[in-house]
């Protein structure tokens, strides 16, 4: 019998390609120069047995030489059976063992361990003492020996030991990272059970999660993996399970026993080939039900605690209060939580959006990173900036107002794809402004509809396949228990006709404070515009954007600047559409880009130049800006001389066609060219262009 | 039907003053056409009478057999449009 130390010194034994010297291992193991030899002494016997020759050297120290054979076979000795030397180790196996089986015998405990009598007598004697500790006795009768007590003083003595090795974090780590290949450490645990049972027993429980539609906490989850592996134990050994029939009745009674009777009991008898008795669904029950009631509350408290912290000191680094803390915290509670298991088992991710947030919020980013770890700190875990990334888009949400309702996009489903849905589509822009209608699909053209087209779909038919939009059958003419149907399903309010008398005296209000107060020039339109705002529509509405002054308006038009450099000018005209959220950074990017590698059209006449990308990714909305300069600047490589520059950003193909049309008009209007090159005065081009409009 | 085919490189801007300007022309000439935009990538021009884009554009598209091309140096000028779609083959059959 060799100890684990000099099992360790075998190894390196093995591994070693020459002779080690005595002092070495002396250092190595911190143990003197005596015990190195005493350890190499049990250490030749075992390996004579073995028929290998522990070769010395008075001068060079040891050395294995061993053939490929004889390491095999070494190999498979030294992994057969880990060999347990300490005694606190063989205790526990034997304490596990007895646990496990009804009885055991003292001359089998000898044999399988390789000790003497005298040593099992040390080791019993200890073994009855930490039974009686747990309230158990120690049996022992012709050599035969039994634990006596209750049931459930023995499972709790047997998780005992088990938690002893295993905690929480090993085991979830261990599941969570599933074929770590990191052998070694896996190593100990095979003397309490095989990974693959381990496995199998993890995935039941998450099967059984889905089932009950509950979620256990860490505490639980390991609980009952060791729970049920204890139990498969015990049940192989025949060990008979009781409860009290009382207890075991009210169970029975459980949603959850139920549950587990029918779908997880048969996969894991058969399994591990074992019958489970009733008592023993019974405890499985049990800790079900204790996992998710006990533990859950206090665990949510936690991560409430942390997200309150976290949005109370991103206010005090930001100096400001932040928007809807509410919504933020629950958030943040229900993303913590994963985000805590993610950094404690290392599996934390990459964020596809941190390189878009670092643009977006910079150096806040990093003080929140800061502020987050600081929150973290007392319960250990520390957040990757990925991670933080998805932290910064909660808070996000309360730094940017809110000013917007959310709109829906809505596609139409019905037989023809014409017809039935315009009628919808009339029927809803007048119920709720809220919602767009981007398109309409016949029934057979809905197989293709994406969550890129539409948030949901409305049709007047079932329709029979599967399609990754959420649907909601109507009627064409949208009744009353329709229009109920739609509020809820889109999560928007419906206009309802009670509302419009009080919405009318909003808008009479408004109208006679601003008459008071300024010109009208259009009294109907303005009415017209208000009541459309007011009842949720909202002023970007394809009826009143169509036009080049709602695109273009007056703040977008720079008249006669000095000359610069063309990519100044470029990133003059996309800082005037940004500065309005229509087009993000990059919008700019691509454009000098295109300018500079010559592969573009934007020249559309003498001295014109018309900047415009198809980057629907990058365009927030559709929009113009126009800058004159009151000399030609030399645009792009090509050095074309160019005085007015109108930069384009498209979020579709559709909504600027109109404003085209007005600006096309304009530019081949001599008379507006000449205004506009000498022109200071955006609001008089401006107003030339309300103008041609209204042609 | 009479097809013209409008071309650039993103399909939403010149193409579509272009097209403005072309079917402008096409009323004023009381000629009917089908008059369609789009980008370079997309384009299917095998069916057309006619491509119009700008000529940097056109320079760079392989010419389609049969099918007149015409390259223009101003994409919003009318008058000019008006001035290269009469000098056109095509256009001129259509006139008669």
């Amino acid at each position: 019998m060799i100890s684990s130390r000099q099992q360790r010194l075998l190894k390196q034994l093995m591994e070693a390609r020459q002779y080690i010297p005595l002092q070495q291992l002396a250092d190595e193991y911190d143990i003197s120069l005596r015990t190195v030899r005493h350890d190499l002494l049990q250490l030749e016997d075992w390996l004579r047995q073995h028929d290998v020759v522990l070769e010395r050297s008075r001068s060079a120290g040891v050395y294995l030489q061993l053939d490929s054979q004889q390491s095999e076979s070494l190999a498979i000795q030294m992994r057969e059976r880990p060999i347990y030397m300490d005694a606190k180790q063989r205790i526990t196996l034997l304490l596990k063992q007895l646990l496990q089986k009804t009885n055991l015998s003292m001359g089998e405990m000898l044999a399988e361990f390789e000790i003497s009598k005298n040593t099992l007598l040390l080791d019993l004697s200890d073994i009855k003492v930490w039974l009686e500790q747990r309230r158990l006795t120690l049996q022992k009768e012709r050599g035969t020996l039994s634990i006596d007590g209750s049931e459930q003083l023995k499972r709790s003595a047997y998780l005992e030991l088990l938690r002893a090795e295993v905690t929480d974090d090993k085991l979830l780590g261990y599941m969570l990272s599933q074929p770590s290949e990191d052998k070694l450490s896996i190593v100990p645990w095979n003397v309490w059970f095989k990974s693959s049972d381990a496995m199998m027993l993890f995935d039941s429980i998450q099967h059984l999660e889905q089932l009950l539609g509950i979620q256990l906490t860490d505490a639980g989850y390991s609980t009952l993996t060791l729970h049920l592996l204890m139990a498969m134990e015990r049940l192989k050994h025949a060990h008979a399970i009781e409860m009290d029939l009382e207890l075991l009745h009210e169970l029975e009674t459980q949603h959850v026993y139920q549950v587990i009777q029918a779908e997880v009991v048969p996969a894991v008898e058969h399994h591990f080939q074992v019958k489970l008795p009733a008592s023993e669904i019974g405890y499985i029950t049990q800790h079900v039900l204790g996992a998710q009631k006990q533990n859950v509350p206090a665990d949510e408290e936690l991560y409430i605690g942390l997200a309150k912290q976290i949005v109370s000191r991103t206010e005090k680094a930001l100096g400001h209060r932040l928007q809807m803390i509410e919504q933020i915290v629950q958030g943040l509670v229900i993303h913590l939580k994963p985000a805590v298991y993610r950094a404690k088992f290392d599996l934390q991710s990459k964020n596809p959006l941190l390189d878009q947030l670092k643009i977006q919020y910079g150096s806040f980013l990093t003080l929140l990173e800061q502020i987050v770890n600081e929150v973290m700190e007392p319960i250990s875990v520390t957040f990757d900036l990925d991670e933080v990334g998805y932290i910064m888009l909660h808070i996000g949400s309360g730094i940017v107002p809110h000013v917007a309702q959310i709109r829906k996009r809505v596609a139409i489903v019905c037989g023809s794809g014409f017809g039935t849905s315009a009628i919808i589509k009339r029927r809803l822009s007048d119920i709720c402004p809220q919602v767009d209608v981007v398109n309409n699909y016949s029934y057979k053209e809905s197989r293709d509809i994406t969550l890129n087209d539409a948030d949901a779909v409305l049709t007047t038919i079932d329709i029979g396949h599967p399609i990754p939009v959420p649907w909601l059958k109507v009627s064409p003419l949208l009744t009353s228990k329709d229009q109920q149907e739609i509020a809820a399903f889109l999560g928007v309010t419906i206009m309802e006709e009670a509302g419009t008398a009080t919405t009318i005296q909003t808008v009479n209000d408004i109208f006679r404070v601003v008459e008071r107060n300024a010109d009208i020039h259009n009294r109907n339109k303005l009415l017209e515009e208000l009541l459309f705002l007011i009842q949720g529509g909202h002023l970007q509405g394809p009826e009143y954007t169509n036009r080049l002054s709602d695109l273009l308006p007056c703040t977008s038009i720079r008249l006669q600047l000095d000359s610069m450099d063309w990519e100044s000018a470029i990133q003059m005209g996309c800082q005037l559409l940004s500065e309005r959220s229509l087009s993000g950074l990059n919008y700019e990017e691509r454009l000098v880009e295109m300018i500079d590698s010559n592969i573009h059209s934007f020249i559309i006449h003498d001295g014109v130049a018309f900047p415009h990308a198809n980057m629907p990714g990058d365009i927030r909305q559709t929009g113009f800006s126009l800058v004159t300069f009151r000399e030609p600047i030399s645009f792009g490589p090509l050095a074309h001389p160019v005085w007015l520059i109108i930069t384009l950003a498209a979020v579709d193909k559709e909504q600027h066609v109109g404003a085209l049309s007005t600006l096309l008009d304009a530019l081949n209007d001599e008379m507006f060219m000449t205004d506009l090159q000498q022109s200071s005065n955006s609001y008089d081009i401006w107003r030339s262009f309300r103008e041609k409009e209204e042609l | 039907m009479r097809k013209i085919i409008v071309v650039c490189n993103s399909g939403l801007g010149t193409s579509i003053m272009i097209r403005m300007n072309v079917e402008a022309l096409l009323k004023e000439f009381g000629l009917k056409a089908w008059v369609e935009h789009t980008d370079v990538t997309s384009m299917e021009a095998h069916d057309a009478d006619l491509i119009i884009g700008s000529s940097y554009i056109l320079d760079s598209l392989d010419s389609i057999s049969g099918i007149e091309m015409i390259g223009l140096e101003d994409l919003i000028d009318r008058q000019y449009l008006k001035k290269m779609l009469t000098e056109s083959t095509t256009f001129q059959l259509w006139v008669g």
